[in-house]
C-alpha cells in the first residue's frame, strides 16, 4: 500500500510559535527564541506519521499577507505561489484577536486552512477561556489547541491536517486554486485597504466576542510588574549592562575549569605522540601532526566550554523574553543614530554568528535602516572572537578585571557600531526613518529543552568547524610555517655551533653519569614546590616551611648541576634561534615580515600579522596560527600553554591592542560572502575597508598612548 | 615506543621518505579543500549558517543554498 504525502505550510503571526512547533514536529533544530524576527528563509522538513509522510515549511512570521518587510515577503509569496495542499496556520492562543488577521485574509483567498491555537496554556493561565468548536464555525476552518514543544501536539495537530487532507481531496487542496493575489503584492496600502482591513478587524472582534470569555484583569500581571523595572527608562540600560557582565563571568569562572582539563588533554596528547620519535629526531609527519594539528586545532578547541556557557547564557535571556525589552531599551538611543530599536534583534544575532545576523536584516523594512544595520553588524563581537578574548585576556589581565575586560570590549563593539551609523546616516544614507513597533512577548522560564537545544547546536557547529574549516586551515598553516626549509649553509652554520657544546656536554655526562638522574630529581622537586605554592587548603606557615625546605633542595641540585644546566642552556638556545630562522624564512614569516611596517603601530610583530592575516578566513584560526608558530618556532619538547607562551613573548598593552584589533577588523570570509549576496559587492568592499581602518587606527592609539604613558609595557613573566 | 630509531639505516631512510610523502599528502587534501569551501562560499551554494540542512535532505537551511540537492519546490521556485 503506498503512503499519502501531505504538504503543508506553517505560517503565523510573528513570535506564535511556528518554528517550536516545526521543530517539534519534525524533529529539526531551527533556531527559536522569545521575541519576533528570528526565522528570515522557509525551511522544509518531514515526517512519517502513521502511515503519511508530512512534509513541512515553516515560514517566517508575517502580521499580515499586505508584505512590507523583505522576510514577510519570503512568507507571503510562498503562500501565494507555493505548490502545497494548505496552510498550517499557527496562532498565538494568548493573542487571539490580533493573530487572527492573517487567518481572515487566508479565508478570503480560499486556501484551506488548519488553525492551531498555541500556547494555549497561557491563555488559560490569563484568565482567558476559549470556545474553540465556537470559534471553529464562526472561522469554518478546524481548530487544534496545543503547546507548540509538548510531545502531545505532534499527534494533535497531524491528526487533524489528515482530516482536513481527506476531507478536501484533491479538488480543494490549495495547489488546485489559482489565487487573485494581485492586493497583496502592492507596495504601500492604500485608503481603500486600510478600510478593508479595519473592518477585518472588526470581523475578529465579533468572532471573539461570541468564542472567547476573559476573566477581568485584576491589575498590572507579573510580566507588567517586571517590565516596569526592566525596561524603565532609567534602569533598563544599566540592569542590561550587568547582565551582559554576569554572562561574561559565568563564562570565565566557570569554563576554567574544564577548559583546564582539555589543555591538559592536549598536552598529554602533544607529549604522546612526540614518544613515537626519538627526542633529537627531525620529522616531518611529527611536525606536522604536534605542531601544525595538535598545536594549532588543540588551541581553538581548549575553548568549547567557554563558547558552549556563552550561548546557554544567551539562549537562556533569549527564551526568557528579555532580548525583544533589550530591543525596546534600544530604540531610545537607537532613534538618535539614524535606527530604531528593530535593528537591535539582528545585532543580538550578530554576538552569536554574523551571517544569520545580515540575514536577521531582512526584518527591516527601510532600505537605509537595513543597510547600517548589516554594515555595523560585524563590531558586534560574534562567537568565532571568543577563543581569541579567552586566550588573552585570562592571560593579560588579573582574575578580578577578566569578566570586566570582556564586558568593555563588547561594549566597546557596540559604542563603534552606534558612531559609524550615525555618520552613515547623516552622511551617506539620507532617508526617514519607519516606526518602530515591537512586541513585547510575555516572559516564561526558558525551557530546558530549548536552552540545551541551542547550546548543544552551538557546540557541535563549533566542534564541525574545528573539524573540517578549522583542521584544514592548521595543516595549510603549519605547511606555509613550514616550507621552504632553511638552507643547508644556513643549518651547517647553527650545527657548527652546537657540535662543541654537545661534546662538552657528553664528556660531562661520561665523567658524572649521575647528572641525568639529579636533573630528573629536581624536575621532580620543582613539581612538588608548584604544587605547594598552589595548594590553598594549607595554612601559610606550613606552607612558608615547606617551601622552604623544597628551596634548600633546589638550590643543592642547581649548585651540583651548574655546569651541566649552563651547556643544555646554551644548546636549547642554538636550537631556539635556528627554529626562530627557520620559521622566518618561511613563506608564512616572509608574508608577516613584509607586513610589519603597517603593524608595528600597534606593537604587533610579524607572528601576530600572519595570525590576522588567518584570521580573515575564520576568527578562530587567529588561535590556531599562533599555537602554530610558537610550536614549530619554539625547539623545546616541553608543551606549555598558548597562554603562558603569549604572556612570555609580548606584554599586556599588546595584549589588548590584539584585541581591539581582532574586534574591530574585517570581517570573516563567510560574512563578507554574505554581504556581498545581500547588500552588493560595492557595500561589502565599503565594510571590509572601513572595518580594516577602523580597527587600525584604534589599535595604533591604544599601543602608542599606552607606551607614552609607559602603561602595561613590561612583560609579566 | 620510539619506532624510528628501532629500524637500521636503510630502513629510516625509506620511513623518512614515507612520512614526507604522507605529509604531502595530507597538505594537499586540506589546500584543496579549502578552496573548494571557498568556491562553494564566493558561489553562493554553501553559507549555511546555522547547518540546519533539513532531514528530508532538501533545500531551506536557514542560508538557503545548501550545496544538497533541492526539493522540487525550490527549484520551481527559482525557474519563476
Amino acid at each position: 500500500m503506498s503512503s499519502k504525502i501531505i504538504r503543508a505550510v506553517l505560517a503565523g503571526q510573528p513570535n506564535s510559535g511556528k518554528s517550536t512547533v516545526f521543530n517539534n514536529l519534525t524533529g529539526a533544530h531551527e533556531h527559536v527564541g522569545n521575541y519576533p524576527g528570528i526565522t528570515v528563509e522557509w525551511h522544509t522538513g518531514s515526517r512519517k506519521y502513521k502511515e503519511t509522510t508530512f512534509e513541512l515549511t515553516d515560514l517566517p512570521g508575517t502580521y499580515s499577507l499586505s508584505a512590507y518587510s523583505d522576510e514577510e515577503r519570503v512568507a507571503r509569496d510562498y503562500i501565494i505561489n507555493g505548490d502545497y495542499d494548505f496552510v498550517i496556520d499557527i496562532v498565538d492562543a494568548s493573542n487571539l484577536e490580533r493573530s487572527l488577521l492573517l487567518t481572515l485574509q487566508l479565508k478570503e483567498l480560499g486556501i484551506p486552512v488548519l488553525v492551531v491555537l498555541n500556547m494555549i496554556d497561557l491563555a488559560r493561565k490569563n484568565g482567558m477561556n476559549i470556545d474553540k468548536d465556537a470559534l471553529s464555525a464562526q472561522l469554518g476552518m478546524p481548530i487544534v489547541e496545543c503547546v507548540g514543544y509538548e510531545s502531545g501536539a505532534v499527534g494533535a495537530i497531524l491528526d487533524a491536517a489528515e482530516s482536513l487532507f481527506d476531507a478536501l481531496g484533491e479538488s480543494g487542496s490549495k495547489s488546485a486554486l489559482k489565487l487573485n493575489a494581485e492586493e497583496l503584492t502592492k507596495p504601500k496600502p492604500t485608503e481603500e485597504e486600510v478600510a478593508v482591513t479595519t473592518a477585518r478587524l472588526e470581523e475578529i472582534k465579533r468572532m471573539c466576542s461570541a468564542a472567547v470569555t476573559s476573566r477581568p484583569k485584576e491589575g498590572p500581571s507579573w510580566s507588567d510588574k517586571v517590565d516596569a523595572v526592566l525596561t524603565n527608562v532609567w534602569l533598563g540600560i544599566p540592569i542590561f549592562l550587568f547582565l551582559l557582565y554576569l554572562v561574561f563571568q559565568l563564562t570565565f569562572t566557570l569554563g576554567e575549569y574544564p577548559m583546564g582539563w582539555i589543555e591538559s588533554g592536549f598536552e598529554w596528547l602533544g607529549d604522546w605522540v612526540s614518544g613515537f620519535w626519538a627526542e633529537s629526531e627531525e620529522s616531518l609527519l611529527k611536525s606536522l601532526i604536534v605542531d601544525g594539528i595538535i598545536g594549532g586545532l588543540g588551541g581553538v578547541l581548549v575553548f568549547l566550554p567557554n563558547i558552549l556557557l556563552l550561548f546557554l547564557a544567551i539562549a537562556f535571556l533569549e527564551d526568557s523574553g528579555y532580548m525583544a525589552r533589550a530591543a525596546y531599551l534600544a530604540d531610545n538611543f537607537m532613534k538618535y543614530i539614524g535606527l530604531h530599536g528593530k535593528s537591535f534583534v539582528p545585532m543580538i544575532i550578530g554576538f552569536g554568528c554574523g551571517i544569520p545576523a545580515i540575514m536577521a536584516t531582512r526584518t527591516l523594512s527601510s532600505r537605509k535602516e537595513r543597510l547600517i544595520t548589516m554594515f555595523i553588524i560585524p563590531w558586534m563581537s560574534c562567537g568565532a572572537r571568543v577563543p581569541i578574548y579567552m586566550l588573552l585576556v585570562p592571560a593579560f589581565f588579573p582574575e578580578a578585571y577578566q569578566a570586566w575586560v570582556m564586558w568593555g570590549l563588547y561594549v566597546l563593539g557596540i559604542i563603534v557600531a552606534i558612531i559609524v551609523a550615525k555618520i552613515m546616516s547623516v552622511f551617506v544614507i539620507r532617508e526617514e526613518n519607519a516606526p518602530f513597533i515591537i512586541e513585547l512577548p510575555p516572559y516564561r522560564f526558558p525551557t530546558f529543552r530549548t536552552v540545551g537545544i541551542h547550546t548543544i547546536e552551538r557546540g557541535w557547529l563549533y566542534l564541525k568547524k574545528a573539524g573540517t574549516i578549522l583542521l584544514g586551515i592548521s595543516i595549510v598553516l603549519w605547511a606555509l610555517a613550514t616550507f621552504p626549509r632553511l638552507p643547508e649553509s644556513e643549518s651547517e652554520k647553527f650545527e657548527a655551533q652546537r657540535a662543541p657544546i654537545a661534546q662538552k656536554l657528553d664528556e660531562l655526562k661520561e665523567a658524572n653519569p649521575e647528572l641525568e638522574t639529579l636533573a630528573k630529581d629536581r624536575d621532580g622537586v620543582q613539581e612538588e614546590r608548584d604544587g605547594v605554592e598552589e595548594d590553598a587548603a594549607l595554612a601559610d606557615a606550613e606552607k612558608e616551611k615547606k617551601l622552604a625546605e623544597l628551596d634548600g633542595q633546589l638550590a643543592k641540585f642547581n649548585e651540583q648541576l651548574a655546569t651541566y644546566d649552563d651547556l643544555t642552556g646554551q644548546i636549547e638556545e642554538i636550537d631556539n634561534q635556528e627554529a626562530e630562522e627557520q620559521l622566518a624564512n618561511s613563506y608564512s614569516g616572509r608574508l608577516g615580515h613584509l607586513m610589519v611596517p603597517v603593524i608595528r603601530t600597534m606593537g604587533f610583530d610579524w607572528k601576530i600579522g600572519t595570525a590576522i592575516v588567518g584570521a580573515l578566513a575564520a576568527k578562530e584560526v587567529f588561535v590556531a596560527q599562533m599555537g602554530v608558530v610558537y610550536s614549530i618556532g619554539e625547539a623545546d619538547e616541553e608543551s606549555e600553554s598558548l597562554r603562558d607562551i603569549m604572556k612570555k613573548n609580548y606584554p599586556p598593552l599588546v595584549g589588548l591592542s590584539i584585541l581591539v584589533f581582532c574586534l574591530l577588523s574585517a570581517p570573516c570570509v563567510a560574512t563578507f560572502a554574505i554581504m556581498v549576496k545581500e547588500a552588493g559587492w560595492s557595500w561589502a568592499f565599503a565594510q571590509f575597508i572601513t572595518c580594516t581602518i577602523v580597527a587600525w587606527v584604534i589599535s595604533t592609539l591604544i599601543f602608542q598612548v599606552g607606551t607614552w604613558l609607559d602603561i602595561g609595557t613590561k612583560l609579566l613573566m | 615506543m620510539n619506532y624510528v630509531s628501532q629500524f637500521p639505516k636503510t630502513q629510516n631512510n625509506l620511513i623518512i621518505m614515507s612520512e614526507t610523502i604522507i605529509v604531502v599528502v595530507i597538505c594537499a587534501a586540506a589546500a584543496l579543500y579549502i578552496i573548494r569551501r571557498a568556491y562553494l562560499v564566493f558561489s553562493g551554494k554553501s553559507s549555511c549558517c546555522s547547518g540546519s540542512c533539513k532531514p528530508s535532505g532538501g533545500c531551506g537551511c536557514c542560508c538557503k543554498h545548501c550545496t544538497k540537492p533541492c526539493s522540487e519546490m525550490e527549484k520551481k521556485q527559482r525557474d519563476e
